[in-house]
């Protein structure tokens, strides 16, 4: 059963699949403005307001979890 | 309707390619995600060779940089006041759009936020690729795709093509800020600006490019340090605005407007550039250079490379990965790809430690030998073999430089 929790902000949003995702925490390590935060071995993306869309979380996270996206 | 070749980015490797396989009178289609005059997280400094090589009109660029501005981890200081050849710095927004609309004029079409999520694979063959655009998804048939979508690539992802080899990325963050141009003619002038030091970032650097009314500020090193380090880059660089001796009475003043970051693809990212049906080229496919993070020279070599072998390819109705990799490999200039293959090894004999950037920021200080060699290294003038074959025959610069340049 798919388990994918979205963020959403203006003009961007991120998903990140609760299955998928293990709670290492290199997304929340890499990015520069702290839009993650890892809370009982999950990620959540309560700041996405403060993202600025690089893309390195998605890049880096090893069980491919993140998913980007532009709301257009 | 079903294109010959789908590229997938508007950036300068997407976008020469386009305009290559364009002019051979193929349909082509580039897909963007965002917009064409998007702004990048760049440094924006351009070399000669890019200029002259593409032919970009001059209002591409924001200023002509005349000097080079070094900065060792102890503060010591080397300007190497002129270029052999200019080095031009822009702002990637207009630099992109200009190289887009080079391509539209040779007949090339371009979507903007237009995201690609996939490619499609039929028969072991990329034949198309599926994309959000303007909010609804479609599939796009292509007989040829060409992956220049920047890192992380999606194209190199899902088609499973990264190495995984530790340092090929790296990762950077950056500050458009605003400073009159008077107090940039006092501070900065037309220099591009260097600082090493692991205090503000291991391994790497950090930069300060003059534009517009605009300095461009940032910092970066790869993402391995910056994972085992737990580096935060903003704080990184925060801490080099207000605290680094030097720089911080040059940026003193000048307001953030906004921030920029973004991965950076770096040569061996990928396993391989080719499958089936698609080739990987660009900053995608790890195209900027170890050495000072030049990437857009690289880039469009490899779109170009990219743009010829698609050409030649269509014309032959082979797109097979063997073809595809035997055009590319022909293609692509051997000094472009001994620079990219060279890059790690000076940046590991030379760049790499403090005690290394020191070594070199006072021997090009000290020696004209040393400045002469490095400034035409980094404006492109010479490539990294024969800076490697020049270090070689100066073993008396090389032993100094270790015994006494401190």
């Amino acid at each position: 059963m798919s388990n994918v929790k979205k963020w959403e902000e203006e003009d961007h949003w991120v998903e990140i699949d609760q299955n998928l995702c293990t709670g290492i925490g290199n997304c929340s390590d890499v990015c520069p403005v702290g839009v993650y935060e890892v809370i009982d071995k999950k990620v959540k993306a309560d700041n996405i307001d403060e993202c600025i869309m690089c893309g390195a979380c998605q890049g880096i996270c090893p069980n491919n979890a993140i998913l980007r996206h532009w709301a257009w | 309707m079903k294109y010959d070749a789908v590229i997938v980015g508007a950036g300068p490797a997407g976008s020469t390619a386009a305009k290559i396989v364009a002019e051979r009178g193929f349909s082509v289609l580039v897909l963007e995600k965002e917009t064409l005059n998007r702004e990048k997280p760049c440094g924006g400094a351009i070399t000669q060779r890019v200029v002259e090589y593409f032919k970009i009109p001059q209002k591409a660029f924001a200023r002509k940089s005349t000097g080079i501005f070094l900065c060792s981890p102890k503060n010591r200081i080397a300007v190497i006041e002129k270029h052999t050849k200019n080095i031009r710095l822009m702002m990637r927004s207009v630099f992109d759009k200009i190289l887009c609309e080079m391509a539209m004029d040779k007949g090339a079409r371009f979507f903007e936020k237009s995201l690609v999520q996939e490619p499609l694979i039929k028969d072991g063959e990329v034949v198309g690729v599926k994309a959000r655009i303007n909010g609804r998804t479609k599939t796009i048939e292509g007989r040829l795709m060409i992956g220049a979508d920047g890192t992380p690539s999606t194209m190199a992802s899902k088609l499973e093509l990264y190495s995984g080899k530790p340092k090929t990325l790296a990762y950077c963050f950056q500050y458009q800020m605003k400073l009159s141009n008077d107090l940039i003619e006092q501070r900065i002038g037309n220099n591009v600006e260097v600082y090493f030091g692991s205090e503000w970032i291991p391994f790497w650097y950090t930069w300060i490019i003059p534009k517009d009314n605009v300095v461009t500020v940032g910092t970066g090193t790869w993402i391995d340090v910056i994972l085992e380090r737990r580096i935060n880059l903003k704080r990184q660089l925060d801490y080099f605005i207000k605290k680094h001796p030097i720089a911080c009475r040059k940026l003193e003043g000048a307001k953030v407007m906004y921030s920029q970051a973004h991965l950076i693809g770096l040569p061996g990212v990928l396993r391989d550039n080719v499958v089936n049906g698609c080739l990987i080229a660009g900053d995608a496919s790890g195209t900027v250079s170890n050495v000072m993070g030049e990437g857009i020279w690289y880039s469009m070599k490899s779109g170009e490379a990219a743009g010829l072998s698609a050409a030649e390819t269509l014309e032959k109705d082979d797109v097979s990965a063997r073809t595809l990799r035997a055009r590319y490999d022909q293609n692509l200039d051997q000094t472009v790809k001994d620079d990219l293959r060279l890059a790690f090894k000076i940046r590991m004999r030379f760049l790499n430690t403090d005690a290394q950037q020191q070594r070199s920021v006072v021997s090009v200080a000290k020696d004209k030998w040393w400045a002469d060699l490095v400034v035409r290294t980094i404006d492109g003038t010479s490539s990294y073999k024969k800076f490697i074959r020049q270090t070689w025959s100066r073993p008396d610069k090389v032993l100094k430089t270790l015994l006494f340049h401190r």
